[in-house]
């Protein structure tokens, strides 16, 4: 697949919420969400693009983001994701759990040694 | 396209849409193309990678099925002839194969539509004249009595019954039944109620009609119930309709109409007759051998207490046997059986061939893809992937195959059940379209499918995909494999071609022998029925005098040549004897007294064309009132007078009537095309032996045979309104009849063998084609070092021909033996003429010629030039 890569790798199961958080911001096509993913990250968390279609198309087997076909802002047509109300709540209880984990690692991280 | 989705997500667009904003992006950032390109690359990786693992990851079982069908439906459209013969030979092969085995499972191993049918038993006077029916009457009732091992008995006597209904007159076949037949059958009506042991003890005049009948002759109304059908001087009311699947217990017959049999009225104890036939349920828990030893023990003890003469005893009442009745009486089966599992091995075979074929085109276009097949695996197909587009190939040809079979089939059904329903006595089969045969023919169509469909994609996948893609015409290993398979497979058929060629050639001799033989009448144009009469007070000169009378209304009809009336005719399949006496001669056994003896007005030989060699033929003037006359045949001349000229000679029929005899005419074929010329016997009409009561109009005429008898039908109930005319058949279709089976086996074999060859030449050709194609740039080498075109060509014929000597080789012993065990259905061709063999071998060697032709043309016309350039 991809070359390897010097950065971190994707926690498993983070795209998924990543990709609902960058459609919840508006209609997009899947090079805009990579390139969104990447300034949003700073540049820090990598994503191997190769793996952001299969991921993109799970999400909308599971109805959490639907497709369509429209014209992209080039005026070639690019296939655009749009969140559904599915998708709105998954990504709500996601947050809700990322922001339980996260408390409670750094939680853990931050005790005095 | 048919296959076409419209929910198709366009992975690929989508995936080289991020690609080419990656390329343009970072170009507008002031990179080069190529490193643009480069970097797109590293960071979204391989379009077509990403591609199929998007799909893997959608896990759409049925869009990878739309897609794989799309992928065929194209591969189809690119090679229309591959498969169309591939459907084709599928849907023969499949087709052909659930037409004969319905057959063979209609006329050979279908069970009776009664209930429990393995229980029941035929009872079976056995002696050394053979087996007959039923014992005589008054034993059936002893044995009804006293043979616990039977559950129930019936008798029941086959018929055409000449009814009256609704004040027309008709024949139909029918049968008188005891009161307990329908009981012992346990059938349920489908209609009204059937007739019980009441019936019978209560002598009422009842009728049960077929469900065929009701249909015919009621409309299938409910109203049919209470109507009358009058049989000689009793009416017989209609109370109910036996099961649409019930056709009595005889196979080829349809019993039309049930009377009861009355069999117990006017029983003479002493009556040694038979003339009915009988079947007995088993009581639970008794076996057959049981049934048989106390049936026959009874059997024994009337035949003891009737103080039989000892010759007839041993001739017709040696024993009592019982014979199976689960499959109805056996004279279709054993008339049929040898034909029909002839024709089974013949459909096998046919799809066998079928099979080597689909698996020879598959095998060959498996190895033309393996190009194909190794790119899509490199680019990131699956394994399992590729297999299931391949399945998915050979199922879908398979359907289409399958499907289109199912229209073969009923097609050949219908022809053969027509093929068989001629004559006087038409067999009716009630075949039926089975689609579990269907399912297992079908099914080792696709097993031969699968294996040779999946096969490549073993191929490919085992073959290094790099070593598969860098060698541009596809020179491979696994291909060299996959074309000696196509060969053997080739091979394979030619051998079972030979074998149907054989086969046809056979029996088309066989079929063109028979037709030549000399009947020794010429039928052409002749038609004959059955006139049947009923008087009032029906007396012999009455009889006579209506006769005469039809005889010149007949005559005085335009048209009509000659006409005469006579019990027997030629070929009709009846047969009367009688016992003969001539001074001189003394009759070794019991058959050598017997003559056939037919009653003939005057023009009988004209009529038939048969020729009077010495004396004079039969003539109006031999009336009841003149000298007794009679006629003899050749064979008569050498059998009972030594071979001197018997005319002005006397001969006894029967006890004591003598005979001066006045002609000797030629010789003819009566019973069947095959048989030695039997001793005849001729008699006037108007001097007949005994009471004549059916007789055969036969008339020489210009019109065809139906439209003369509805004239002649008109005339004779003018004559005489209760006159029926019946049994309607040209002498050619009774021929025709009597030749039924040689002309199923014939035709059905001379079809699968023409069938099997065009099927063999298109397989054979498309694996020289592709030899060719893969071979273009060797043979482009071999040009160029200055071999000329005809070498190039003769080196496609020769593996041709290589194929074609090894595939004779291997079916010439098959044929041979198939020939030697049905030597019995052969006539004038023997398992030694090798000229059947020789022919067989020239016809399949012209299509194999006829199949290398194009592609050795196209060998030969290589230009070397090109063919290097390419490679």
């Amino acid at each position: 697949m991809g070359p390897a890569s010097p950065k971190s790798d994707l926690l498993q199961g983070t795209l998924d919420v990543l990709i609902l958080k960058v459609v919840a911001l508006g209609p997009i096509h899947g090079y805009g969400i990579a390139q969104r993913l990447q300034q949003m990250s700073g540049a820090v968390l990598q994503v191997q693009q190769g793996s952001l279609y299969p991921a993109l198309h799970r999400l909308e087997k599971r109805r959490w983001l639907k497709a369509a076909w429209t014209a992209s802002e080039t005026g070639r047509e690019a296939r655009v994701y749009t969140l559904t109300t599915l998708g709105r709540k998954q990504l709500d209880e996601q947050r809700a759990h990322w922001d339980r984990l996260s408390a409670a690692v750094s939680g853990i991280l931050s005790t005095a040694e | 396209m048919w296959f076409k989705t419209r929910r198709d997500p366009r992975i690929g667009d989508e995936v080289r849409f991020h690609r080419d904003r990656l390329i343009e992006d970072a170009v507008a950032r002031g990179l080069d193309r190529g490193e643009a390109e480069r970097r797109a690359f590293l960071e979204l990786g391989n379009v077509a990678v990403v591609e199929e693992a998007t799909r893997d990851a959608r896990g759409r079982w049925l869009e990878h099925v739309g897609q794989d069908l799309r992928y065929a439906q194209r591969m189809f459209r690119r090679s229309p002839a591959f498969a169309t013969v591939a459907v084709l030979s599928l849907a023969l092969g499949i087709g052909a194969n659930t037409a004969i085995l319905s057959l063979v499972d209609t006329v050979l191993l279908r069970a009776l539509p009664v209930e429990r049918a393995d229980e029941l038993v035929f009872l079976e006077t056995v002696g050394s004249a053979g087996r007959s029916g039923a014992p005589p009457a008054p034993c059936f009732v002893r044995l009804r009595r006293e043979t616990p091992a039977f559950a129930g008995m019936a008798a029941f006597a086959t018929d055409d019954l000449r009814l009256e209904v609704d004040g027309r007159v008709e024949q139909v076949f029918g049968q008188v039944a005891s009161g307990s037949y329908f009981k012992v059958l346990g059938l349920t009506p489908a209609a009204g109620r059937l007739m019980t042991e009441d019936d019978e003890a209560a002598d009422r005049p009842v009728a049960v009609i077929g469900d065929g009948y009701w249909q015919r002759r009621f409309n299938r109304s409910p109203d049919a119930i209470g109507k009358t059908l009058a049989l000689g001087d009793r009416t017989y009311t209609i109370i109910g309709v036996t099961p649409a699947r019930f056709w009595g217990l005889e196979p080829g017959r349809r019993v039309e109409v049930t009377l009861p049999i009355r069999l117990e009225r006017g029983l003479q104890p002493d009556d040694t007759r038979t003339f009915f036939d009988a079947v007995a349920r088993l009581a639970p828990g008794a076996s057959v051998q049981q049934a048989s030893a106390q049936a026959n023990a009874v059997f024994q003890s009337w035949v003891n207490q009737r103080q039989l003469s000892g010759i007839q005893r041993d001739r017709e009442f040696a024993r009592l046997e019982l014979a199976s009745a689960s499959r109805g009486t056996d004279g279709l089966r054993s008339r049929f059986a040898m034909p029909l599992y002839g024709l089974a091995f013949v459909a096998g075979a046919v799809l066998l061939i079928a099979c080597a074929n689909l698996g020879n085109l598959l095998l060959v276009r498996g190895a033309a893809r393996e190009r194909e097949l190794a790119i899509r695996l490199a680019t990131g197909a699956g394994a399992g992937r590729l297999f299931r587009q391949l399945l998915t190939e050979t199922l879908l040809l398979f359907v289409l195959g399958a499907a289109a079979s199912l229209v073969v089939a009923v097609l050949t059904i219908r022809t053969l059940a027509g093929f068989v329903a001629v004559g006087r006595l038409p067999i009716l089969i009630d075949v039926q379209y089975d689609w579990r045969l269907a399912l297992l023919a079908g099914g080792i169509a696709l097993t031969a499918g699968l294996l040779t469909g999946l096969w490549p994609a073993l191929q490919a996948v085992r073959t290094d995909p790099q070593a598969a893609m860098k060698d541009g015409a596809g020179r491979v290993a696994g291909s060299r494999r996959l074309e000696a398979a196509a060969r053997v497979l080739g091979t394979g058929q030619v051998a079972l071609s030979l074998v149907l060629v054989v086969a046809a050639l056979v029996l088309g001799r066989t079929m063109i022998n028979l037709r030549a033989v000399d009947l020794g009448f010429d039928g052409t144009s002749v038609a004959t029925m059955s006139l049947d009469l009923r008087l009032p007070q029906e007396s012999r000169q009455s009889r006579q005098d209506f006769w005469r009378q039809a005889l010149e209304r007949v005559r005085a009809l335009p048209g009509v040549r000659t006409a005469t009336l006579s019990v027997l005719t030629p070929l009709s399949g009846r047969n009367t004897s009688q016992a003969i006496t001539v001074p001189g001669y003394h009759p070794g056994d019991e058959p050598d007294r017997l003559v056939r003896l037919n009653h003939v007005s005057e023009d009988y030989f004209q009529t038939f064309g048969i020729r009077v060699l010495r004396g004079r033929a039969l003539a109006a003037r031999d009336t009841a009132s003149a000298a007794r006359v009679a006629v003899v045949s050749e064979a008569a001349v050498t059998a009972y007078f030594g071979g001197r000229d018997p005319v002005g000679e006397t001969l006894t029929l029967g006890e004591s009537r003598a005979y001066q005899v006045v002609g000797v005419v030629r010789d003819h074929k009566h019973r069947s095309v095959r048989e030695d010329a039997a001793r005849f016997v001729y008699v006037p009409l108007w001097q007949p032996i005994d009471d004549l009561s059916r007789i055969t109009l036969s008339v020489a005429s210009t019109q065809p045979a139906a439209a003369l008898s509805r004239t002649i039908a008109d005339e004779m109930r003018a004559l005489q309104p209760s006159s029926l005319i019946s049994d309607v058949v040209s002498v050619d279709e009774q021929i025709d009849a009597t030749l039924v089976t040689e002309r199923l086996l014939s035709t059905l074999a001379a079809g699968f063998a023409i069938l099997a060859l065009v099927v063999a030449a298109i397989g054979l050709y498309g694996v020289l084609s592709y030899a060719v194609t893969r071979r273009t740039t060797e043979i482009g080498v071999r040009m160029a070092l200055g071999e000329g075109p005809r070498r190039v060509a003769w080196s496609v014929f020769r593996g041709a021909l290589g194929q074609m000597s090894a595939g004779l080789l291997l079916g010439l012993p098959v044929a041979l033996l198939l020939v030697r065990t049905t030597e019995g259905l052969l006539f004038g061709v023997t398992s030694t003429d090798l000229s059947i063999y020789v022919l067989a071998a020239a016809v399949l060697m012209a299509v194999v010629c006829l199949a290398a032709w194009w592609p050795a043309r196209r060998a030969a016309r290589v230009d070397p030039l090109v063919a290097l350039r390419h490679g």
